[in-house]
Protein backbone atom coordinates (compact mmCIF):
# COMPACT_ATOMS: atom_id res chain seq x y z
CA UNK A 1 0.00 0.00 0.00
CA UNK A 2 2.58 2.57 0.70
CA UNK A 3 4.55 1.96 -2.39
CA UNK A 4 1.60 2.55 -4.44
CA UNK A 5 1.00 5.59 -2.96
CA UNK A 6 4.57 6.42 -3.64
CA UNK A 7 4.39 5.79 -6.70
CA UNK A 8 1.47 7.47 -7.44
CA UNK A 9 2.99 10.61 -6.24
CA UNK A 10 5.76 10.33 -8.19
CA UNK A 11 3.75 9.94 -11.49
CA UNK A 12 2.07 12.81 -10.07
CA UNK A 13 4.86 14.77 -9.53
CA UNK A 14 6.46 13.70 -12.89
CA UNK A 15 3.71 14.95 -14.80
CA UNK A 16 3.37 18.03 -13.23
CA UNK A 17 7.11 18.81 -14.09
CA UNK A 18 6.66 17.71 -17.47
CA UNK A 19 3.02 19.88 -17.70
CA UNK A 20 5.54 22.63 -16.42
CA UNK A 21 8.47 22.56 -18.65
CA UNK A 22 6.08 22.18 -21.78
CA UNK A 23 4.15 25.24 -20.72
CA UNK A 24 7.83 26.85 -20.26
CA UNK A 25 8.95 26.22 -23.59
CA UNK A 26 5.57 26.55 -25.53
CA UNK A 27 5.71 30.12 -23.39
CA UNK A 28 8.98 31.14 -24.37
CA UNK A 29 8.92 30.17 -28.26
CA UNK A 30 5.14 31.91 -28.90
CA UNK A 31 5.62 35.06 -26.62
CA UNK A 32 7.91 36.53 -29.00
CA UNK A 33 10.45 39.75 -28.27
CA UNK A 34 8.88 43.21 -28.39
CA UNK A 35 7.44 44.11 -31.92
CA UNK A 36 10.41 46.95 -31.75
CA UNK A 37 13.07 44.30 -32.43
CA UNK A 38 14.55 43.73 -35.95
CA UNK A 39 13.51 40.67 -37.78
CA UNK A 40 16.58 40.86 -39.16
CA UNK A 41 17.89 37.81 -38.39
CA UNK A 42 16.75 33.76 -38.29
CA UNK A 43 15.91 33.03 -34.65
CA UNK A 44 15.16 28.93 -35.16
CA UNK A 45 16.78 26.92 -37.85
CA UNK A 46 15.45 26.83 -41.56
CA UNK A 47 11.41 25.54 -42.00
CA UNK A 48 11.91 21.84 -42.77
CA UNK A 49 11.08 20.19 -46.34
CA UNK A 50 7.30 20.20 -46.46
CA UNK A 51 4.76 18.60 -49.44
CA UNK A 52 1.39 19.98 -49.38
CA UNK A 53 -1.30 20.96 -51.44
CA UNK A 54 -2.47 24.59 -52.27
CA UNK A 55 -6.25 25.27 -53.00
CA UNK A 56 -5.99 24.94 -56.86
CA UNK A 57 -4.67 21.78 -56.27
CA UNK A 58 -1.42 22.12 -57.11
CA UNK A 59 1.81 20.34 -55.12
CA UNK A 60 3.42 22.70 -52.91
CA UNK A 61 7.23 22.62 -51.47
CA UNK A 62 9.47 24.40 -49.13
CA UNK A 63 11.29 25.44 -52.17
CA UNK A 64 8.36 26.75 -54.04
CA UNK A 65 8.52 29.25 -52.36
CA UNK A 66 12.10 30.02 -51.75
CA UNK A 67 13.60 33.24 -52.70
CA UNK A 68 10.45 35.06 -50.98
CA UNK A 69 9.39 36.04 -47.86
CA UNK A 70 6.27 34.16 -46.17
CA UNK A 71 4.00 35.68 -43.49
CA UNK A 72 2.49 32.16 -42.36
CA UNK A 73 -0.86 31.79 -39.67
CA UNK A 74 -2.27 28.11 -38.99
CA UNK A 75 -5.93 27.83 -38.98
CA UNK A 76 -8.92 26.63 -40.34
CA UNK A 77 -11.75 27.13 -41.59
CA UNK A 78 -13.95 26.05 -39.62
CA UNK A 79 -13.08 28.88 -36.76
CA UNK A 80 -15.68 31.52 -36.18
CA UNK A 81 -13.23 34.56 -34.73
CA UNK A 82 -9.87 34.49 -34.92
CA UNK A 83 -9.34 33.40 -38.14
CA UNK A 84 -11.45 35.23 -40.36
CA UNK A 85 -9.84 38.09 -37.58
CA UNK A 86 -6.78 36.94 -39.00
CA UNK A 87 -7.11 36.95 -42.54
CA UNK A 88 -8.82 40.00 -42.44
CA UNK A 89 -5.80 41.50 -40.94
CA UNK A 90 -3.67 39.39 -43.70
CA UNK A 91 -6.01 41.16 -46.63
CA UNK A 92 -6.02 44.62 -45.36
CA UNK A 93 -1.49 44.30 -44.91
CA UNK A 94 -1.24 43.38 -48.16
CA UNK A 95 -3.01 46.43 -49.43
CA UNK A 96 -1.16 48.47 -46.91
CA UNK A 97 2.37 47.47 -48.29
CA UNK A 98 1.30 48.24 -51.46
CA UNK A 99 4.14 47.27 -54.19
CA UNK A 100 6.53 45.78 -51.15
CA UNK A 101 3.59 43.05 -50.72
CA UNK A 102 5.17 41.70 -54.22
CA UNK A 103 8.28 40.40 -51.84
CA UNK A 104 5.94 38.24 -49.27
CA UNK A 105 3.85 35.56 -50.13
CA UNK A 106 1.19 35.52 -47.46
CA UNK A 107 0.19 31.07 -46.48
CA UNK A 108 -2.92 29.98 -44.28
CA UNK A 109 -2.33 26.07 -42.94
CA UNK A 110 -5.11 24.33 -42.15
CA UNK A 111 -4.54 22.52 -39.01
CA UNK A 112 -8.01 20.96 -39.99
CA UNK A 113 -6.97 18.81 -42.47
CA UNK A 114 -10.14 16.01 -42.38
CA UNK A 115 -12.65 18.62 -43.54
CA UNK A 116 -10.60 21.74 -45.29
CA UNK A 117 -9.97 19.95 -48.96
CA UNK A 118 -8.32 22.33 -51.51
CA UNK A 119 -12.16 23.37 -52.32
CA UNK A 120 -12.90 24.17 -48.92
CA UNK A 121 -9.85 26.46 -48.95
CA UNK A 122 -10.71 27.90 -51.91
CA UNK A 123 -14.13 28.81 -51.25
CA UNK A 124 -13.10 30.17 -47.57
CA UNK A 125 -10.45 32.35 -49.40
CA UNK A 126 -12.40 33.89 -51.51
CA UNK A 127 -13.76 36.04 -49.23
CA UNK A 128 -10.23 37.50 -48.75
CA UNK A 129 -6.89 39.25 -50.52
CA UNK A 130 -6.65 36.61 -53.79
CA UNK A 131 -3.36 37.05 -53.18
CA UNK A 132 -3.57 34.80 -49.73
CA UNK A 133 -2.64 31.06 -50.32
CA UNK A 134 -4.18 27.79 -48.65
CA UNK A 135 -2.44 24.78 -47.65
CA UNK A 136 -3.80 21.32 -47.05
CA UNK A 137 -2.69 18.03 -47.11
CA UNK A 138 -2.58 15.01 -45.11
CA UNK A 139 -2.95 14.19 -41.39
CA UNK A 140 0.65 13.49 -41.32
CA UNK A 141 1.93 16.07 -43.78
CA UNK A 142 0.02 18.75 -41.38
CA UNK A 143 1.73 17.53 -38.08
CA UNK A 144 5.09 17.15 -39.75
CA UNK A 145 5.27 21.21 -41.21
CA UNK A 146 3.43 22.23 -37.92
CA UNK A 147 6.57 20.91 -35.69
CA UNK A 148 8.74 22.92 -37.86
CA UNK A 149 6.98 26.37 -36.13
CA UNK A 150 6.20 25.28 -33.08
CA UNK A 151 2.92 25.15 -33.72
CA UNK A 152 -0.05 23.38 -31.16
CA UNK A 153 -3.42 22.26 -32.20
CA UNK A 154 -5.55 19.65 -31.09
CA UNK A 155 -9.38 19.12 -31.50
CA UNK A 156 -11.88 19.81 -28.79
CA UNK A 157 -15.59 18.14 -29.43
CA UNK A 158 -18.56 20.06 -29.15
CA UNK A 159 -20.73 20.29 -26.58
CA UNK A 160 -24.43 19.03 -27.46
CA UNK A 161 -23.82 18.86 -31.25
CA UNK A 162 -21.91 16.63 -33.52
CA UNK A 163 -18.89 18.65 -34.28
CA UNK A 164 -15.86 19.76 -33.22
CA UNK A 165 -13.57 22.99 -32.98
CA UNK A 166 -9.69 23.33 -32.88
CA UNK A 167 -7.54 24.57 -30.05
CA UNK A 168 -4.86 26.45 -32.16
CA UNK A 169 -1.22 28.46 -32.01
CA UNK A 170 -2.61 31.91 -33.28
CA UNK A 171 0.63 33.39 -34.23
CA UNK A 172 1.51 34.82 -37.57
CA UNK A 173 5.37 33.54 -38.61
CA UNK A 174 7.81 35.70 -40.71
CA UNK A 175 9.58 33.21 -42.78
CA UNK A 176 12.63 34.92 -44.69
CA UNK A 177 13.54 34.12 -48.32
CA UNK A 178 15.93 31.93 -47.18
CA UNK A 179 13.55 30.00 -45.42
CA UNK A 180 14.54 30.92 -41.63
CA UNK A 181 11.99 31.39 -39.50
CA UNK A 182 12.39 35.52 -38.08
CA UNK A 183 9.45 36.24 -35.64
CA UNK A 184 6.22 35.26 -34.53
CA UNK A 185 3.50 38.13 -33.91
CA UNK A 186 0.39 38.10 -32.03
CA UNK A 187 -2.54 39.92 -33.19
CA UNK A 188 -3.81 40.67 -29.96
CA UNK A 189 -0.29 42.53 -29.42
CA UNK A 190 -0.95 45.40 -32.31
CA UNK A 191 -2.15 45.13 -35.90
CA UNK A 192 -0.21 48.46 -36.78
CA UNK A 193 2.70 47.84 -35.09
CA UNK A 194 2.68 44.41 -36.59
CA UNK A 195 2.35 45.90 -40.11
CA UNK A 196 5.64 48.64 -40.04
CA UNK A 197 7.66 45.51 -38.45
CA UNK A 198 6.83 43.54 -41.25
CA UNK A 199 7.48 46.55 -44.07
CA UNK A 200 10.55 47.31 -42.48
CA UNK A 201 11.85 43.69 -42.55
CA UNK A 202 10.71 42.56 -46.00
CA UNK A 203 11.45 46.29 -47.92
CA UNK A 204 14.83 45.85 -49.51
CA UNK A 205 17.72 47.81 -47.92
CA UNK A 206 19.54 50.81 -50.35
CA UNK B 1 -64.15 48.74 -6.03
CA UNK B 2 -62.07 51.80 -6.93
CA UNK B 3 -59.51 50.87 -4.42
CA UNK B 4 -59.25 47.45 -6.16
CA UNK B 5 -59.08 49.21 -9.73
CA UNK B 6 -56.46 51.53 -8.22
CA UNK B 7 -55.00 48.50 -6.86
CA UNK B 8 -54.83 46.82 -9.89
CA UNK B 9 -53.45 49.53 -11.47
CA UNK B 10 -51.03 50.27 -9.55
CA UNK B 11 -50.33 46.47 -9.74
CA UNK B 12 -49.96 46.71 -13.18
CA UNK B 13 -47.86 50.34 -13.57
CA UNK B 14 -45.27 48.33 -11.26
CA UNK B 15 -44.95 45.16 -13.77
CA UNK B 16 -44.91 47.63 -16.62
CA UNK B 17 -41.91 49.46 -14.44
CA UNK B 18 -40.31 45.98 -13.56
CA UNK B 19 -40.22 45.58 -17.48
CA UNK B 20 -38.34 48.15 -18.33
CA UNK B 21 -35.45 48.21 -20.07
CA UNK B 22 -32.81 47.60 -17.52
CA UNK B 23 -30.50 45.64 -19.58
CA UNK B 24 -30.19 46.84 -23.06
CA UNK B 25 -29.08 44.63 -25.89
CA UNK B 26 -27.45 46.72 -29.15
CA UNK B 27 -24.80 46.94 -32.01
CA UNK B 28 -25.38 43.31 -33.07
CA UNK B 29 -23.82 42.17 -35.95
CA UNK B 30 -23.35 38.85 -37.13
CA UNK B 31 -20.04 38.23 -40.09
CA UNK B 32 -21.49 36.57 -43.00
CA UNK B 33 -20.71 32.87 -43.14
CA UNK B 34 -17.16 32.04 -45.35
CA UNK B 35 -17.18 29.16 -48.27
CA UNK B 36 -18.57 25.75 -46.96
CA UNK B 37 -18.47 26.14 -43.85
CA UNK B 38 -22.00 26.47 -42.94
CA UNK B 39 -21.47 28.11 -39.25
CA UNK B 40 -20.18 32.06 -38.36
CA UNK B 41 -19.28 34.12 -35.49
CA UNK B 42 -22.11 37.23 -34.02
CA UNK B 43 -20.91 39.97 -31.79
CA UNK B 44 -22.95 42.61 -29.81
CA UNK B 45 -23.21 45.01 -26.74
CA UNK B 46 -25.02 44.41 -23.30
CA UNK B 47 -25.65 46.60 -20.94
CA UNK B 48 -26.76 46.35 -17.76
CA UNK B 49 -28.45 49.22 -16.56
CA UNK B 50 -30.36 48.03 -13.70
CA UNK B 51 -29.36 47.46 -9.87
CA UNK B 52 -29.37 43.84 -10.07
CA UNK B 53 -27.63 41.20 -11.80
CA UNK B 54 -28.36 39.26 -14.53
CA UNK B 55 -27.43 36.44 -16.44
CA UNK B 56 -27.92 35.22 -20.05
CA UNK B 57 -28.84 31.91 -20.28
CA UNK B 58 -29.53 30.94 -24.03
CA UNK B 59 -29.34 32.36 -27.46
CA UNK B 60 -31.87 31.52 -30.18
CA UNK B 61 -32.12 32.83 -33.43
CA UNK B 62 -35.09 33.29 -36.34
CA UNK B 63 -32.75 30.86 -39.09
CA UNK B 64 -32.40 27.24 -38.76
CA UNK B 65 -29.40 27.07 -37.15
CA UNK B 66 -27.69 26.60 -33.59
CA UNK B 67 -25.96 29.90 -31.82
CA UNK B 68 -23.77 29.12 -28.67
CA UNK B 69 -22.00 31.57 -26.68
CA UNK B 70 -18.41 31.06 -26.59
CA UNK B 71 -15.32 32.53 -25.14
CA UNK B 72 -11.90 31.76 -25.98
CA UNK B 73 -9.18 32.14 -24.05
CA UNK B 74 -5.46 32.81 -25.03
CA UNK B 75 -2.88 30.62 -23.10
CA UNK B 76 0.59 30.27 -24.05
CA UNK B 77 -0.11 31.71 -27.40
CA UNK B 78 -2.94 28.74 -28.12
CA UNK B 79 -6.32 29.85 -28.34
CA UNK B 80 -8.73 27.60 -27.15
CA UNK B 81 -12.77 27.55 -27.67
CA UNK B 82 -15.32 26.80 -24.46
CA UNK B 83 -18.93 27.36 -24.71
CA UNK B 84 -20.33 29.06 -21.67
CA UNK B 85 -23.41 27.73 -19.66
CA UNK B 86 -24.41 31.30 -18.80
CA UNK B 87 -22.89 34.61 -18.78
CA UNK B 88 -23.14 36.84 -15.71
CA UNK B 89 -23.92 40.71 -16.57
CA UNK B 90 -23.40 42.30 -13.22
CA UNK B 91 -25.45 45.23 -12.22
CA UNK B 92 -23.93 48.22 -14.05
CA UNK B 93 -21.58 46.15 -15.67
CA UNK B 94 -21.29 46.11 -20.08
CA UNK B 95 -19.95 43.87 -22.04
CA UNK B 96 -19.03 44.39 -25.58
CA UNK B 97 -18.28 41.20 -28.01
CA UNK B 98 -16.09 42.32 -30.43
CA UNK B 99 -13.90 39.80 -33.27
CA UNK B 100 -10.48 38.63 -31.92
CA UNK B 101 -11.72 39.39 -28.19
CA UNK B 102 -12.87 36.15 -26.69
CA UNK B 103 -16.32 36.61 -26.25
CA UNK B 104 -18.40 35.98 -29.28
CA UNK B 105 -21.50 34.07 -30.55
CA UNK B 106 -21.10 30.93 -32.49
CA UNK B 107 -23.38 30.09 -35.17
CA UNK B 108 -23.49 26.70 -36.30
CA UNK B 109 -25.45 24.18 -38.56
CA UNK B 110 -26.71 26.58 -41.19
CA UNK B 111 -28.23 24.72 -43.73
CA UNK B 112 -27.86 27.62 -46.38
CA UNK B 113 -25.18 30.53 -46.57
CA UNK B 114 -25.35 33.83 -44.99
CA UNK B 115 -25.02 36.57 -46.98
CA UNK B 116 -24.98 40.59 -46.23
CA UNK B 117 -28.11 41.78 -45.67
CA UNK B 118 -30.42 38.42 -44.60
CA UNK B 119 -32.51 39.20 -42.04
CA UNK B 120 -31.35 38.05 -38.58
CA UNK B 121 -33.17 38.21 -35.43
CA UNK B 122 -31.62 36.70 -32.08
CA UNK B 123 -33.43 35.93 -28.86
CA UNK B 124 -31.39 36.63 -25.85
CA UNK B 125 -33.04 34.64 -23.07
CA UNK B 126 -31.56 36.13 -19.41
CA UNK B 127 -32.62 35.03 -16.29
CA UNK B 128 -34.07 38.82 -14.82
CA UNK B 129 -34.84 40.25 -18.07
CA UNK B 130 -36.52 37.43 -19.83
CA UNK B 131 -36.01 37.47 -23.20
CA UNK B 132 -34.60 40.52 -25.31
CA UNK B 133 -34.94 40.29 -28.99
CA UNK B 134 -32.77 41.96 -31.58
CA UNK B 135 -31.93 42.52 -35.63
CA UNK B 136 -28.58 41.58 -35.99
CA UNK B 137 -27.17 43.18 -39.39
CA UNK B 138 -25.45 40.22 -41.75
CA UNK B 139 -22.08 41.60 -42.43
CA UNK B 140 -19.53 41.19 -44.98
CA UNK B 141 -15.79 41.02 -44.71
CA UNK B 142 -14.27 44.01 -43.77
CA UNK B 143 -11.93 45.27 -41.18
CA UNK B 144 -12.09 44.06 -38.62
CA UNK B 145 -13.59 47.20 -36.36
Amino acid sequence: MPRNYFVVLLLTSLTGLFALGFGYVLRNYLDPAPVSAPASRAVVPNIKPFALVDQNEQAVTEASYRGQWLLVFFGFTRCPDICPTSMIYASDLLKELGPAAEQMKVIFVSIDPERDTPSALKDYLANFDPRIVGLTGTPEHIAEITKGYGVYYTKRKLDGVDDYTMDHSTAFYLVGPEGGLRRAYSLQRGADQMTADIRTAITPKE
Amino acid sequence: MRNIILALSLLFSTSAYAGDPTVTVTGAWVRQSLGQTGMTAGYLLIENKGAQDDKLLNITTSINAVAHLHENSMKDGVMSMKPLQGLPIKAGQSLEMKPGNGLHIMIMGLKNPLKPGDPLTLDLEFERAGHIKVDAKVRGIERAQ
